[in-house]
């Protein structure tokens, strides 16, 4: 009888630990996910649960939710959910929605008969180290871009007359204009580079001729 | 009249005097978002009818293509709201869509004075400099290649719409010129992406001097440190992680210093390892802010 009721107080005992332990971890986790939203400087400060993702434009802290506009715009998450999965920013692959027809974007805002000139050029960038080199496709870009986004503006259109750094990039120069801003971010280092050292095949389908140095 | 019928009795058919359209009733979650959203695209075409500054400008013009499609407009917005008020969802949405094609239209018609001007003319100039950068590099292109020029490109059609396009600028005319000069920048980018079509080129890294190669590795390192620069300023000084990014600066503002030094006496080679060395430090700060590079 008395080892029954001391069993009884220990598994009282334990459960009350267990949800003052509980309450702690999600008191603490709100305190932590507020000084973190505070703090400009908090590392992944701008991660947010699935749950939270693309939340409706009179929510996002984007639109302004007092404009009648706002209230007419579909719903990411609802329209989101049949297009294939990414990694970052809205969480949708465009590139891969585009290339399923998923998507038909206009191409001009003024003519919608307007089709892209799309580019099937690769360029692949030798890098320093051990990094893998860097392979460019024009195709997925100038399906999106006319050239005149690039070029020559950011990229004069010959080779060696770019020179392109990490920090060029982080701080929003060369591919940083886009990514990481309204492109993927440069988190995911082999979405680049992607050819290995002193692999002879490219790195993406196009027959290979290297130009002459 | 429509009638009005509850979704869950199953479907049925309303007649109108003046339209036929099957109204649902709002007794269902569907239904009830889908009112939702006509109301919400019906007051967006009020407020663009009412309150817009294209709208004005259509107003202010006078022409009467454009008067008369903001007409339409208008009209549209009206059916739509009644189409709303008796439940006709579905016929409400191509009202409202018609209406707001209309807009846009009408919009079109009535290009803003300031368009026909400043911004005009800004656009032909950048387009003019895009047609000569990507002519220059068509041209270099087939040079390397031993190929014909006018494999792909039309360069009597491609210079005789620029002198056509020049001539209206020299006119202000920019609004056509911009028109003239768009034939040729398609011109150039097809011919582009069909002599490069398929083709993989590899930039390797390889220099023609050790000049250019220690002018290529002062401009990473003026880029990292440019970068450490901006990480700083919005640090807490306080942090020793703080201590630790300005002591690897340092030593790359020395390493710098000595590979300036150095490549000033003529010993290039040795002032670019200095150089490498101090880009080195800047990497490993950059790292330590947490950047994974």
């Amino acid at each position: 009888m008395m080892k029954k009721i001391s069993s009884n107080a220990s598994v009282r005992l334990i459960i009350s630990v267990l949800m003052v332990i509980f309450t702690t971890i999600v008191i603490f986790g709100l305190h932590i996910e507020n000084s973190m939203a505070r703090d400009p400087n908090a590392f992944n400060r701008l991660m947010k649960p699935p749950s939270k993702r693309n939340p409706p434009p009179p929510e996002d802290g984007i639109h302004d939710p007092a404009n009648d506009g706002t209230h007419v715009l579909q719903s990411p998450k609802e329209q989101f959910g049949e297009l294939p999965k990414g990694t970052s920013g809205n969480y949708v692959d465009w590139v891969q929605a585009l290339e399923k027809n998923d998507i038909a974007p206009r191409y001009d805002v003024v003519d919608e008969s307007v089709k892209p000139i799309v580019m099937d050029l690769n360029i692949v960038r030798e890098v320093k180290g051990s990094m893998p080199d860097v392979v460019y496709p024009h195709k997925q870009h100038t399906e999106w871009l006319d050239c005149s986004n690039c070029h020559p503006a950011i990229f004069i259109p010959q080779k060696g007359a770019n020179q392109i750094s990490m920090a060029a990039i982080i701080l929003g120069e060369k591919c940083g204009v886009c990514h990481g801003k309204v492109a993927f971010p440069v988190a995911d280092c082999r979405r680049c580079h992607s050819k290995s050292k002193g692999s002879s095949s490219t790195a993406t389908a196009g027959k290979p001729k290297a130009d002459t140095p | 009249m429509c009638m009005v019928v509850s979704a869950a009795a199953g479907p049925a058919f309303a007649e109108d005097d003046t339209l036929n359209c099957i109204a649902v009733a709002t007794d269902n979650e569907g239904a009830t978002s889908a009112q939702r959203l006509a109301e919400d695209k019906l007051k967006l075409l009020g407020a663009i009818i009412n309150k817009s500054v294209s709208v004005k400008r259509i107003e202010q013009s006078g022409d009467s293509q454009a008067m008369g499609l903001l007409g339409q407009a208008k009209d549209y917005h009206r059916e739509a709201g009644d189409l709303i008020a008796r439940g006709c969802i579905k016929e409400s949405d191509q009202k409202l869509n018609n209406g707001l094609r209309a807009i846009e239209d009408a919009a079109h018609i009535v290009v803003d004075a300031r368009y026909k001007t400043e911004i005009a003319e800004k656009e032909y100039k950048h387009r003019v400099g895009r047609i000569k950068s990507f002519r220059d590099a068509y041209s270099r292109i087939v040079a390397e290649k031993g190929e014909n020029t006018g494999k792909y490109l039309d360069e009597a059609r491609l210079d005789k719409l620029l002198a056509s396009a020049n001539a209206q600028a020299q006119e202000n005319d920019f609004v056509q010129a911009n028109k003239t000069i768009e034939k040729a920048v398609y011109m150039t980018e097809l011919a582009l992406s069909l002599v490069r079509d398929q083709e993989t080129l590899i930039h390797e890294l390889k220099f023609e001097s050790v000049e250019d190669q220690y002018a290529y590795e002062l401009e990473t390192n003026r880029s990292y440190s440019k970068l450490l620069d901006l990480v700083l300023k919005n640090s807490d000084e306080s942090s020793p992680t703080y201590t630790a990014i300005e002591e690897l600066v340092r030593r790359n503002d020395e390493s710098k210093a000595t590979a300036d030094k150095i490549f000033s006496a003529g010993k290039t080679q040795e002032a670019l390892e200095y150089l490498e060395e101090g880009t080195g430090h800047l990497i490993n700060a950059v790292r330590y802010t947490g950047i994974g590079l």
